[in-house]
């Protein structure tokens, strides 16, 4: 370890004061939403047998979501994956982490304000009297370009930007008010489709006639890792809640279970409803679609669903700009970036720099997608390079932590554990952590097989990240590739406190004494 | 009424409308569970069928098996 120490800023604290119901409604505005983009990116390429890839898919997110759900009961901070990667591998694996984390959520901003429009984009037949698709145009090397879409998303991100710099308080009422109506909306769309529209034979006969080839369902496999992006959200809920330890287990476990169902729900029942064919055209607004096609209720469910879907998937592209917001403060607070990133504006009081920085690249992104054939899927693409590296990494970071970092009491422990004495210490180590490793680290396999521009925008993104942390770390006489001393046996004590866990800060001080007096026997 | 965790049932404990809510879903679910599996299994029977039918019946009487135990313990 370097003897360096990174600059000292004034910490702020953001305020506990999230319930239980408003920590599940946080995540599932989140992560729910994203089934209403990747249902129609997934039966495009995973076709016939897209009901098994977003099982296989979301066996892995369940594996992810524990994962997800130790560390951040453990150390209940807001930094998420990179953090928990940065206390388990070091700094120069936590930039790596935190820079396919910031991919992710500058093209959330930009995927999720697409898939807003796609929904928009329902009532266009109704309206003008034509569909979104009519205004597509080709040019030079450039087809299927589609500029009125374009502009749409343009717009939505253009408003994110201003409401952003000037300053909304994120209402966690109107997040569980929406998030609430869509749960409903959705079960609704499940038991009324299941009832009324789904015919067990259509599913079978796609099933059996129109199974995709190994390229296409491995990409579609990758593809579906996108339905379960958003798990970040837990780690700074539990930033925000009081008491995580015993709050985070109980609404991340529901949240994680209640996202699988739904999506493995809706492409069963989707496949037994429509032909994949129809959800590959109606790429922009595939629950919309299904909603109207049930008998009885389509007729409202449809409308109603595409409105839900703009406005849920609205928020989750807010979620991006905030998320890029808030992780910049907590990679500055590491020495792993500049703050200059998270100064605030003397008016508004909003980090107005990463809003600019980290949105105009998403509008940089939107303009390049659109100009391939299909902007969702190019997007899509770069979304599960970065989800599938950042998880990868919080993997070992999981196994790691339980080595480096036996004294953190974990109120909740991913199942399935070998308990061994490591070092005179009784130790577990987690099974489970290491299938989702290999699980998570073949989707990264199948993305970087398959996914001809996530394989070259990804670590192009993640190679230009690491030339500005080289360059900044050089700047401050920091070491680039070991890791500055951190102290997180007081940074531990700190979050315990404020998270006002004062059993595990007891349980964690005894550990710490116990330790430092075997240490003292030895010598 | 207890949550769906592995603690004891509490006959002390007062069901809210919460609880109300997840006896209806439970119900629910097991019902939609049983119906995707009669329709599944009236044709060729693959796996997805069956495993999104059999979820929802094993998740509805998994979550109605604490309301059943808690009334039991509260007759006790």
């Amino acid at each position: 370890m370097a003897s360096a120490t990174i600059p000292k800023h004034g910490k702020t604290e953001l305020r506990r004061d999230v319930s239980i119901w408003g920590s599940y409604m946080w995540g599932y505005a989140d992560v729910g939403a994203d089934i209403y983009v990747a249902l129609g990116l997934v039966m495009a390429y995973a076709q016939g047998a897209a009901s098994l890839v977003f099982a296989l898919a979301g066996t892995v997110y369940i594996m992810i979501g524990l994962a997800y759900t130790e560390l951040s009961s453990a150390y209940p901070v807001a930094g998420g994956g990179p953090y928990f990667t940065l206390r388990g591998l070091g700094d120069f694996w936590g930039f790596v982490g935190g820079s396919a984390l910031l991919l992710d959520y500058t093209i959330d901003i930009a995927l999720f304000a697409t898939a807003s429009a796609g929904y928009l984009n329902f009532f266009m037949p109704y309206i003008f009297g034509q569909g979104i698709e009519s205004f597509a145009i080709s040019f030079g090397p450039f087809h299927n370009v589609n500029p009125v879409w374009c502009l749409e998303t343009l717009f939505i991100i253009g408003l994110l930007i201003l409401v952003n710099i000037k300053g909304i308080k994120e209402s966690s009422f109107l997040n569980s008010i929406i998030g609430a109506v869509d749960l409903l909306a959705e079960g609704s769309i499940i038991i009324f489709g299941f009832l009324f529209a789904w015919k067990p034979e259509l599913l079978i006969h796609q099933w059996n006639t129109q199974f995709p080839s190994l390229h296409n369902f491995m990409y579609g496999s990758s593809l579906a890792i996108i339905s379960f992006v958003g798990l970040e959200s837990i780690s700074q809920a539990a930033q925000e809640t009081k008491r995580p330890a015993t709050v985070i287990p109980r609404t991340s476990l529901t949240l994680i279970f209640t996202v699988f169902i739904f999506a493995v729900s809706f492409s069963t029942l989707g496949l037994g409803v429509l032909p994949w064919q129809v959800f590959a055209e109606h790429m922009g607004d595939p629950v919309a679609k299904l909603a109207h096609t049930i008998p009885y209720i389509g007729l409202i469910a449809g409308p109603f669903a595409a409105i839900l879907g703009a406005t849920i998937l609205f928020i989750s592209s807010n979620t991006g700009v905030m998320g890029a917001s808030r992780l910049t403060y907590s990679l500055s607070q590491f020495g792993i970036i500049s703050p200059w990133f998270h100064s605030v504006h003397p008016k508004f009081r909003t980090p107005v720099r990463t809003i600019i920085i980290f949105s105009m690249i998403a509008v940089l992104q939107t303009i390049l997608s659109f100009l391939t054939p299909s902007a969702m899927d190019t997007l899509g693409n770069m979304y599960a390079f970065g989800a599938s590296l950042g998880y990868t990494l919080v993997f070992i970071a999981l196994i790691k932590l339980r080595f480096s970092d036996p004294y953190t009491p974990r109120p909740f422990k991913v199942p399935l554990n070998i308990n061994f004495k490591y070092k005179g210490r009784k130790t577990s180590f987690p099974v489970l952590g290491v299938i989702g490793m290999l699980g998570v680290g073949t989707i990264l396999f199948m993305v970087v097989l398959t996914h001809t521009i996530g394989r070259i925008a990804g670590p192009s993104w993640v190679i230009l990240c690491f030339v500005y942390y080289a360059w900044y770390r050089k700047r401050q006489n920091l070491p680039l590739f070991r890791s500055v001393k951190h102290d997180w046996e007081q940074e531990q004590i700190n979050v315990l406190t404020s998270a006002e866990e004062f059993d595990l800060l007891e349980q964690y001080k005894l550990a710490l004494a116990e330790r430092d007096k075997k240490r003292k026997e030895i010598k | 009424m207890k949550r769906a965790t592995l603690q004891p049932v509490d006959p002390n404990y007062k069901i809210s409308s919460r609880d109300y809510y997840q006896i209806f879903t439970s119900a629910l679910m097991v019902i939609l569970g049983t119906i995707i599996l009669f329709r599944s299994f009236a044709g060729y029977i693959t796996i997805m069928p069956l495993l999104v039918g059999g979820g929802f019946l094993a998740l509805g009487c998994y979550r109605l098996n604490f309301i059943v135990k808690y009334f039991r313990e509260k007759r006790k």
